[in-house]
């Protein structure tokens, strides 16, 4: 089964975070290469210059400077080489007008953060085997 | 100009004409009782008139008749006539008013006394002294001769009769006049009258509608406008350009309300405010905590052999954070009651209460009796729910017994529904019953029960906003009983503040 591995865009400005899912990653043994974008508008220039290869997937938080989540969401949904990025959102926000703001913008999930790590290593794991069941272009 | 002036006028006008009316009435009921006086004179003075006639031809009658017989006897009527000229010609004098009858009266009179006097006093003399001697005879032939056969005597008395006739003409139609004005001036009154009153029938009731109509349609507007402001809508005004009392109204309304709005906008952006800072504080605070919690847990992987206090204390470290996260949870929930609307919904609380039991019984040795007669609410049901799994999780969680016993019970009450949760548990003394209430509040340290201490704060801050109210009564080692009344009138979500404010009003 030769499979291509899909590339992840990890949009985060939180370091320990980031680090939480390079851990999470190397305990469930994923092997995507990882992207990491620190806000809004590194994560789309790093999109726009093809930085990135197909096909890939992004992991969002909400709250970050310059671009947040949201924001970032509106300019990949009007782009039309962008438009069809499977995003999950990954943030501690239990907003509900952050969520409903999110699905509006076709996510194809919403995580909360959770406290603990090993919680959020299964998060993790699950989110794997979910886009590694996908099909894609 | 103000309105009482208005409606003061306007009756005062509609008063003054019926003074006019009743005024003129009398006015005019003289005139025609005048009138009628003048009428019943003029009668009388006909009918003398015609008695003065009679008169004269008596005195003419006796005259003739003793010229004719030379009998006394036949002098009789001469003299009775000569009585009733006179007393008739006084009342006459008395009677007449109007100058020209006057006159012609006094022409009568004065025809009449020179017929008396040249013709009657003369016949009857020389008569009389004919009948005593010759000598009186050839006289009173001659008199006969040039006064008698001539019809001297007859012209006289026809031209009285003339006369006579003439004035009561006359009388007859100052008669007329008089009553020809009696009719006139009663066809008037009348006329005057009805126009009178018709007029102010109209007028009257043009004010009454023109004044309540007016009055009623700002009154409905304004009744409109404080519809819309007990409804919520701050944003509306009267127009009323009027001066008086109803624009007064108006003008505190348009004032209430637009100060009402002012500080419901103020209201909604201190809201809004508040729930950014709560959207901070749940993202922002949390983030570190979450970064701390991640970090001791790598700390505990990465190293091998961990000393048992170092592993000890980043077990605690992880225990705190823990509790921060549920404290933060809880100041967020505490603050989140009332604020948002809740949908209102329709439901049996004997099915609210089995989900909530069976959620926090699962995995404990714990009964909670649910008795069978409960009602269906239409009402929020998160917050009721909120109410009762704090409660009953605090029956259990605190209970002392190796076997807690959770006791639930309802009574309807006439404008509230009445529930109480019992436990079997340590009970509370009556000195912290006040304090068990209050955010942050618990009876243990909070290392011997994990607890945040807002449970208590929260269920009672949800029942307070639904105007309802809750009562612990507890002794220590009777176990408690908190009891909470649910109001059943459905209270539109408040925001709270103003809320308060618009009762005070």
């Amino acid at each position: 089964m030769s499979e291509k591995l899909v590339n992840v865009l990890l949009v985060e400005d939180d370091e320990v975070d980031i680090m939480n899912v390079q851990r999470a990653f190397k305990k469930n043994s994923i092997t995507n290469p990882l992207f990491i974008a620190r806000n809004g508008l590194e994560a789309l220039e790093m999109l726009r210059t093809e930085q990135v290869p197909f096909p890939h997937i992004i992991i969002l938080d909400i709250n970050m400077p310059k671009m947040n989540g949201l924001e970032f969401l509106k300019e990949v949904r009007d782009d039309e080489k962008l438009k069809s990025a499977s995003v999950f959102v990954m943030t501690t926000s239990n907003e509900d007008s952050d969520k409903l703001k999110a699905y509006n913008l076709n996510v194809a999930g919403y995580i909360l953060k959770p406290l603990s790590f090993e919680k959020f290593i299964s998060s993790v794991a699950t989110l794997n085997s979910y886009w590694k069941l996908c099909e894609r272009p | 100009m103000k309105l009482v002036t208005k409606i003061y006028l306007s009756f005062g006008f509609i008063i003054l004409t019926f003074a006019v009316v009743t005024f003129m009435y009398v006015r005019q009921s003289d005139n025609v009782e005048k009138d009628v006086q003048e009428a019943l004179r003029a009668s009388d003075v006909q009918t003398h008139a015609e008695g003065l006639e009679k008169a004269i031809i008596d005195t003419e009658t006796g005259i003739r008749g003793f010229q004719l017989s030379d009998n006394e006897v036949f002098l009789q009527p001469y003299y009775s006539g000569l009585k009733e000229y006179k007393e008739n010609l006084n009342l006459l004098q008395k009677l007449v008013k109007d100058p020209q009858q006057r006159l012609r009266l006094q022409a009568i009179d004065s025809t009449y006394q020179h017929w008396l006097q040249s013709f009657a006093e003369r016949s009857v003399a020389l008569q009389r002294s004919a009948l005593k001697s010759e000598a009186g005879k050839a006289d009173y032939e001659q008199f006969l001769q040039d006064f008698v056969l001539t019809g001297a005597g007859k012209e006289v008395i026809d031209s009285i009769r003339s006369k006579i006739k003439e004035f009561e003409e006359k009388e007859r139609k100052i008669k007329n006049q008089f009553l020809l004005n009696m009719n006139e001036t009663m066809v008037f009154t009348d006329d005057l009258a009805i126009s009178l009153t018709l007029l102010c029938m109209v007028l009257g009731t043009i004010v009454a509608v023109v004044l309540g109509d007016a009055i009623s349609k700002r009154l409905r507007e304004i009744a409109t406008m404080a519809g819309e402001v007990a409804e919520g809508h701050f944003n509306v005004h009267v127009i009323d350009n009027k001066d008086d009392e109803i624009s007064q109204v108006s003008q505190s309304l348009n004032v209430m309300a637009t100060k009402l709005n002012n500080s419901f906008s103020n209201l909604q952006k201190m809201n809004k405010e508040l729930d950014q800072f709560a959207y901070v504080v749940s993202h922002d605070l949390k983030a570190p905590l979450r970064a701390i919690n991640s970090l001791a847990e790598w700390i505990q992987e990465d190293l091998p052999d961990v000393d048992p206090d170092i592993s000890r204390n980043l077990d605690l470290m992880q225990g705190r954070v823990k509790r921060m996260g549920n404290l933060i949870d809880g100041i967020l929930e505490y603050s989140r009651i009332g604020r948002k609307e809740l949908p209102q919904v329709t439901f049996s609380v004997a099915k609210l209460l089995d989900e909530i039991s069976e959620s926090i019984v699962s995995n404990q040795e714990a009964t909670v009796n649910i008795p069978e007669e409960l009602p269906t609410l239409t009402t929020e049901k998160i917050l009721l729910h909120q109410v009762f799994s704090n409660l009953i999780s605090n029956a259990i969680k605190y209970n002392d017994k190796p076997q807690p016993i959770v006791n639930v019970g309802y009574k309807e009450q006439d404008a509230f529904h009445e529930f109480f949760v019992e436990d079997n548990g340590p009970g509370i003394p009556k000195a912290f019953h006040d304090r068990i209430f209050g955010v942050f509040q618990t009876m243990e340290a909070r290392d011997t029960k994990e607890s945040t201490g807002i449970g208590l704060a929260i269920v009672k801050k949800v029942i307070e906003e639904k105007r309802g109210s809750i009562a612990i009564s507890s002794e220590e080692g009777k176990g408690s009983r908190f009891t909470f009344s649910w109001p059943k009138q459905v209270v539109p979500a408040q925001q709270p503040g103003y809320s308060s404010t618009l009762n005070a009003v």
